[in-house]
């Protein structure tokens, strides 16, 4: 069974090289199925209404709100506009995970920080931050990052010895050795593929094409998919999940609450801050 | 001979602006540096304070930062030059006025994040005449990377934007004007300006209307 995992896994890798190779030759494929929606009513109405606006761009400048060519990063006259296929599904399941957050998992997560207290829930986040070392390492490799994968090594031996099975973030506290957040979707993205459409994950809210086939790489890294019980599994991962939501309450909340459209606001916002680890 | 005399002349040209150029920008960053921690110390010491309703808290942190932060440019920047254009000069200082309101609290939800939480700075960084600090929040479960980013007006530092983990204020809102002014009008905008931003939950999709259906 166990050996049959390791194959598989061996293979998906290939098979994401595979696939890497031949995206970064062939340059994004969401600006290509952009191109291709071109022709359609949306992007011609859109094109009209630049060119209307020509003429009355040069006002902007004669206000007392300061001038749009001092800053050049929003001096663009459009953004691009997103490919969204999904669009649809994703405002659905958006609501649905923003229902799920204040209804179930904020409550949930109160309740599990009034009987736990907070030095056993970040022991508790320490240790499964340690389990994710497979993940970090193996994707800093992936990207050739080599000191990074040292540093991630060393932090595992460490935490896992001196730092009681990960409970302590012994190499953290003690040696400021810093941890380097790598995942299947930041490497396929370091070599040069896109993000593709957007797409709403049920409670694991935004993500892309891209980070979608990134979660299933990851997948096989996680210790925690080796145990052999599915119920062990699930309960291992339910704690996971609570136990983190319990240290990052309030986050979501002051984030999203001044968003018009929270859908736009995740989408970009994911969009974003994963272009960032990207580049990191 | 000749040649020698005005290869020097330019050596020493280059290097007196080359000197000139880094005395500069290192005056300018550490000037925002010290700005922004000074600010940022005197916010952290608001927001520690136990015998303070929200209320008051959210004021004072107001009052403290409303003199460095320019939200009418930060509005304007963010409707975008575009849509910017189609405005009527009534309708600007409408919007202005409506936004820069959701804007201050939007940022004051932000700062909450900042409660009991230790703040470190990064190296500031100078680029075409503004300055970018980065700052770190340590959480209980990680670090937040919040940058601000300065430009300068009569001698003055003011912030134009703030990125939170690679989300930029100004970009983030002008998505959501952008996918409001797609589907509708200024006054739509204006109406979802005014109602979303004072509930929780229900502001997201109730006042948006369906996309279109295969869309």
């Amino acid at each position: 069974m166990r050996s049959d995992m390791r194959r598989h896994f061996l293979l998906w890798v290939f098979i994401f090289f595979l696939a890497v190779i031949i995206c970064a030759t062939r340059g994004p494929v969401p600006a290509r199925a952009a191109d291709e929606a071109g022709g359609d009513a949306d992007s011609a109405a859109s094109a009209t209404m630049t060119s209307d606006q020509d003429g009355s761009a040069d006002e902007t400048a004669g206000d007392d709100f300061g001038a749009f060519d001092d800053f050049e990063e929003f001096n663009a006259d459009t953004q691009k506009e997103v490919f969204d296929p999904l669009s649809g599904y994703n405002r659905v399941m958006t609501r649905i995970n923003d229902r799920l957050y204040y209804w179930v998992i904020k409550p949930v997560a109160r309740g599990y920080s009034f009987v736990m207290p907070e030095p056993a829930r970040k022991g508790i986040d320490n240790f499964f931050r340690n389990l994710g070392f497979p993940v970090r390492m193996v994707n800093n490799l992936l990207q050739l990052k080599f000191k990074r994968a040292g540093t991630e090594t060393a932090r595992f031996v460490v935490n896992t010895t001196v730092g009681v099975a990960g409970f302590w973030d012994a190499a953290g506290s003690l040696m400021g050795l810093p941890i380097y957040p790598e995942d299947f979707g930041q490497t396929l993205g370091y070599y040069g593929l896109g993000g593709g459409f957007p797409v709403v994950l049920p409670v694991f809210g935004p993500s892309n094409v891209r980070d979608v086939f990134g979660r299933a790489g990851d997948w096989f890294l996680d210790p925690v998919n080796y145990m052999e019980k599915t119920r062990a599994k699930t309960a291992v991962n339910v704690v996971r999940g609570v136990n983190g939501a319990s240290l990052r309450i309030g986050q979501y909340e002051a984030l999203t609450k001044d968003a018009l459209d929270l859908y736009i606001f995740l989408r970009d916002g994911y969009q974003d801050m994963r272009n960032k680890a990207i580049e990191e | 001979m000749m040649r020698n005399s005005l290869f020097s002349t330019g050596l020493a040209a280059v290097l007196s602006l080359f000197v000139c150029y880094t005395a500069f920008s290192s005056a300018g960053t550490e000037a925002v540096e010290k700005l922004l921690k000074s600010k940022i110390d005197n916010v952290l010491g608001i927001l520690s304070q136990k015998e303070v309703t929200e209320e008051a808290k959210r004021q004072q942190v107001m009052d403290v930062i409303n003199p460095v932060i320019n939200f009418s440019l930060m509005a304007k920047l963010t409707l975008g030059k575009e849509n910017w254009g189609r405005l009527t000069p009534d309708e600007r200082t409408r919007f202005v006025d409506l936004f820069v309101e959701r804007l201050k609290t939007s940022y004051l939800n932000k700062i909450t994040l900042y409660s009991d939480q230790t703040v470190t700075y990064g190296k500031a960084a100078e680029e075409s005449g503004k300055v970018q600090v980065p700052t770190y929040l340590e959480t209980k479960d990680g670090r937040i990377e919040i940058i601000y980013k300065f430009y300068s007006t009569d001698g003055q530092w003011l912030v134009y934007d703030v990125e939170i983990d690679g989300v930029s204020f100004i970009k983030s809102y002008r998505s959501q004007f952008d996918e409001v002014l797609r589907n509708g009008t200024v006054d739509d905008l204006f109406a979802q300006l005014k109602k979303a931003g004072d509930n929780e939950t229900e502001q997201d999709n109730a006042s948006q209307p369906v996309p279109p259906a295969g869309k």
